[in-house]
């Protein structure tokens, strides 16, 4: 059979010669290292050994992931899976700013939407509050284009702020 | 009287006598402790597994990816040594099986790091099956802690699971077969659906060099290694829904939760293992009914591909399973969401959208006069849209032209303090993928030429065209590959290829407020009885590339379409020769009825050959008449070169 395919694929490559340069197809993504088992635990940042120590271990080295032009690399000293949430929430922040930061400006800015609701479940606080605070203290959060600053002033306004600083479960 | 020593000495004697007799005894199958031992336990239930040829169990052959075939074949999809124990177990399930026994009796090590590699703790999904089928005794098993395994299940406890496909885009020709994977609900304990914290589990080749001109090749020819990859789900939205417009589908699966968690233990197998890849078969939607099967052995999925597999007809060889999908849920792309803002704003609204976004725009601050606060929140939502649609945006990049823009919209947006409900985005009943006709199209037809009767067969392994039913596709795009068309000649007594379109696509996009869009199209092949001027001239290879103007009728009943291509040829006939020049395609497609559909085209070259200049002219005609989703009668008439042919026949999507 993968010779029949090869056979075919000869008629393809004929064919498709001339779009190499297009855009990627479908069949390979993008050159980020994404290995198994960085979400095995739940969460993608763990670096642990270049090699596995077992097929399954799941446990492989993250270098970088790559978003189109945007390379931005993400890595935890932790040796092993953590234990829950809790632990790995501020690793989660970081990264799901960083994955989503278009798309949540937006939403904080329009006071509501997909994006701004799973920040908050990560923050732990309550949706409708968190979807308020990112509108109404919008300038002071998305400040910069910038992930890291932009985690720093969502940390800072939750805690400043009266009910959410009670309220959310993982405030950072 | 003997002495003590020498009484000793005597019973010495006589028990080495003993012993040695006793080990003669037993090489000669003798001793009553030979005859006597029973079998270990692992050895009786390696018996038992033979003797009910579990290896042949479709639950066993699947947990091992061996997918169903149409021929006879042990052979798994996993190219990864390392996935099996024994040294052919890639391809004998049998000794796969013995070897994954022994394995699972083999002593733990002293070193517990160690111990995490016992075969009990690599194969979960194995050792799950094989006690379910056997009954083992763990009392007789060794016991490894597998501490890293069973933290990876507890943390992920899914809850359900969904196939999620990601369509085309009308002017992404690199989306035109689709992808899929599946996403990994996690338990909400009573809150709402935060989607996007899901995870979901990817079958893509790694490619270290996208770049590269060997990419196509390589991707055909299985050169790179498959992987599975747990992301988030959110990673993959960002992907596909913003940086390549695309909408997603979301098939919920009627999946129990021991098959859900039996998912858990796959994956967990298949993680660090590798497939090589094949865009044409083992991609990644085959690779996802495998994975199905593994987990549900009754499914009979993988069954349905026998030299390719397109993403859409995976798709739809899991939603024709009997109950298999519990509901679908449509998930927009940046286009189909601007597009929904856009058409609920009012004209006036429509034109400070247009404003903001055009060669001059006015300051933000001066951008709303007469505009309440409400207004204005619908019009920088919907501007918002477009700039994110136009610039691609995901992740945390950054906008290049409309970056100042959106921050000063951003701001004043929030500034506003408007909630506004989430843009409803209703999709065509129609557009949804599985409702779609396969990706092979065969057909038969009979008809006349000007002095001889013919029969056409036509095979088309992928994938959708102008004259075809749009349902589950876009009416904006046509591609075939490898499109031929053979006729037979009874009178003449003759089979001759009439056409062999090697690849063709054109994309008719239908022209969105601020976004008008070009027709286009691409094709490679063969034209026999192209009769453009004498006997050296009746076939012909040809290459063409066009761009145009089409125009789609509101309702999507009807569109015309006019594309000039630059239009290279050969002629491989007596006088060989080349050619080179324009031609015009004019075309119109109208949908007369639910079931009726014409589909019309009209060709006219002028063709440049040494000194010679020719004419071509070549009318289409097509007008089908839907059965049923896998079934069209179709009335075909051609005129080429002034000679004329009529035939009634059908086309059938297998």
């Amino acid at each position: 059979m993968k010779s029949l395919t090869t056979l075919l694929s000869a008629f393809f490559m004929a064919t498709l010669l001339p779009l190499s340069t297009a855009h990627a197809a479908e069949a390979a993504t993008k050159t980020y290292a994404e290995p198994w088992g960085m979400a095995g635990c739940g969460l993608w940042t763990y670096v642990i050994k270049e090699k596995q120590q077992g097929p399954q271990l799941g446990v492989w080295a993250l270098r970088h992931f790559v978003l189109d032009s945007q390379t931005f690399a993400i890595s935890s000293g932790t040796s092993n899976c953590v234990q829950s949430r809790t632990e790995t929430a501020s690793i989660e922040k970081k990264v799901y700013i960083s994955v989503n930061l278009a798309s949540l400006s937006k939403q904080a800015a329009q006071g509501e939407g997909e994006h701004l609701e799973a920040l908050a479940e990560i923050f732990g606080c309550p949706h409708p509050a968190f979807a308020h605070l990112s509108q109404s203290r919008y300038d002071a959060i998305f400040e910069a284009h910038d992930p890291d600053a932009v985690l720093r002033n969502y940390v800072r306004e939750v805690h400043a702020h009266q009910d959410l600083a009670d309220t959310c479960a993982r405030p950072g | 009287m003997p002495t003590k020593t020498s009484r000793i000495l005597v019973r010495v004697r006589a028990d080495i006598v003993a012993i040695f007799v006793a080990l003669l005894a037993s090489d000669w199958g003798l001793g009553a402790s030979q005859s006597a031992a029973p079998p270990s336990y692992l050895d009786s239930l390696i018996t038992l597994a033979q003797k009910r040829t579990l290896a042949q169990e479709p639950g066993w052959r699947k947990l091992l990816l061996i997918p169903e075939r149409w021929y006879p074949s042990d052979h798994s999809l996993i190219d990864d040594q390392g996935f099996f124990l024994a040294s052919t177990g890639n391809r004998d399930p049998e000794v796969e099986m013995t070897a994954t026994l022994r394995a699972f009796f083999e002593p733990l090590p002293s070193n517990p790091a160690s111990a995490e590699a016992h075969a009990q703790c690599r194969f979960p999904a194995r050792l799950a099956w094989l006690d379910a089928q056997l009954g083992l005794d763990t009392a007789k098993m060794p016991k490894p802690p597998c501490e890293t395994l069973r933290k990876f299940v507890d943390f992920l406890g899914y809850e359900k699971v969904s196939l999620v496909f990601s369509a085309y885009y009308a002017n992404n020709p690199a989306s035109m077969f689709g992808h899929s994977f599946l996403r990994l609900h996690r338990p909400r304990d009573g809150r709402s659906d935060v989607a996007l914290l899901d995870d979901i589990v990817n079958f893509s080749a790694f490619v270290a060099d996208p770049g590269s001109w060997l990419y196509p090749l390589k991707g055909l020819a299985g050169s790179y290694r498959g992987q599975f990859s747990l992301l988030p789900y959110y990673r993959k939205i960002q992907e596909y829904t913003n940086a390549e417009s695309r909408d997603l589908w979301e098939y919920e699966l009627n999946l129990t939760q021991a098959q859900v968690r039996m998912l858990e233990l796959v994956l967990w197998e298949l993680g660090g293992t590798h497939l090589d890849y094949y865009y044409l078969d083992d991609n990644c939607s085959y690779v996802m009914l495998a994975l199905l099967e593994a987990i549900d052995p009754s499914l009979r999925l993988t069954r349905h591909f026998t030299v390719y597999a397109v993403p859409a007809d995976t798709l739809r060889t899991v939603t024709k399973q009997n109950a298999m999908v519990r509901s679908v849920t449509y998930r927009p792309s940046t286009h189909s969401l601007f597009v929904a803002r856009y058409s609920a704003l009012t004209p006036p609204e429509q034109e400070l959208v247009c404003r903001l976004v055009g060669d001059a725009p006015p300051a933000v601050e001066d951008a709303f006069p007469k505009c309440d606060v409400t207004c204005q929140a619908r019009v920088m939502d919907a501007t918002l849209e477009y700039i994110d649609f136009q610039e691609k945006l995901a992740g945390s990049r950054v906008p290049v032209r409309y970056g100042k823009l959106r921050s000063a919209l951003l701001s004043r947006r929030a500034k506003a303090g408007v909630v506004v409900t989430q843009a409803s985005v209703v999709p065509p009943r129609n557009a949804r993928p599985e409702l779609g006709h396969d990706a092979t199209q065969w057909g038969l037809s009979g008809g006349q030429e000007k002095t001889q009767s013919f029969m056409d067969f036509h095979w088309r392994p992928a994938l959708h065209g102008l004259a075809d039913a749009d349902e589950g596709y876009s009416g904006q795009l046509q591609i075939a590959f490898l499109d031929a068309h053979v006729r037979w000649r009874p009178e003449a007594k003759r089979v001759t290829v009439e056409d062999l379109e090697l690849f063709e696509i054109m994309s008719i996009p239908e022209d969105v407020p601020l976004l008008p869009a070009h027709a286009w199209r691409f094709h490679l092949g063969y034209e026999a009885k192209a009769t453009y001027g004498g006997p050296d001239e009746e076939n012909r290879y040809h290459s063409q590339f066009g761009f145009g103007k089409v125009y789609h009728a509101k309702d999507g009943s009807m569109a015309m379409y006019g594309l000039l291509h630059a239009d290279l040829g050969y002629f491989p006939v007596g006088k060989s020769h080349w050619f080179l020049g324009p031609t015009l395609m004019l075309g119109l497609k109208v949908k007369l009825t639910p079931t009726w559909r014409l589909a019309y085209q009209v060709q006219m070259g002028q063709h440049y050959a040494t000194a010679a200049r020719k004419t071509s002219l070549r009318h289409d005609l097509v007008i089908s008449r839907s059965w049923s989703r896998s079934l069209d009668f179709r009335l075909t008439g051609m005129l080429r070169q002034g000679s004329p042919e009529l035939a009634l026949g059908f086309a059938y999507f297998p």
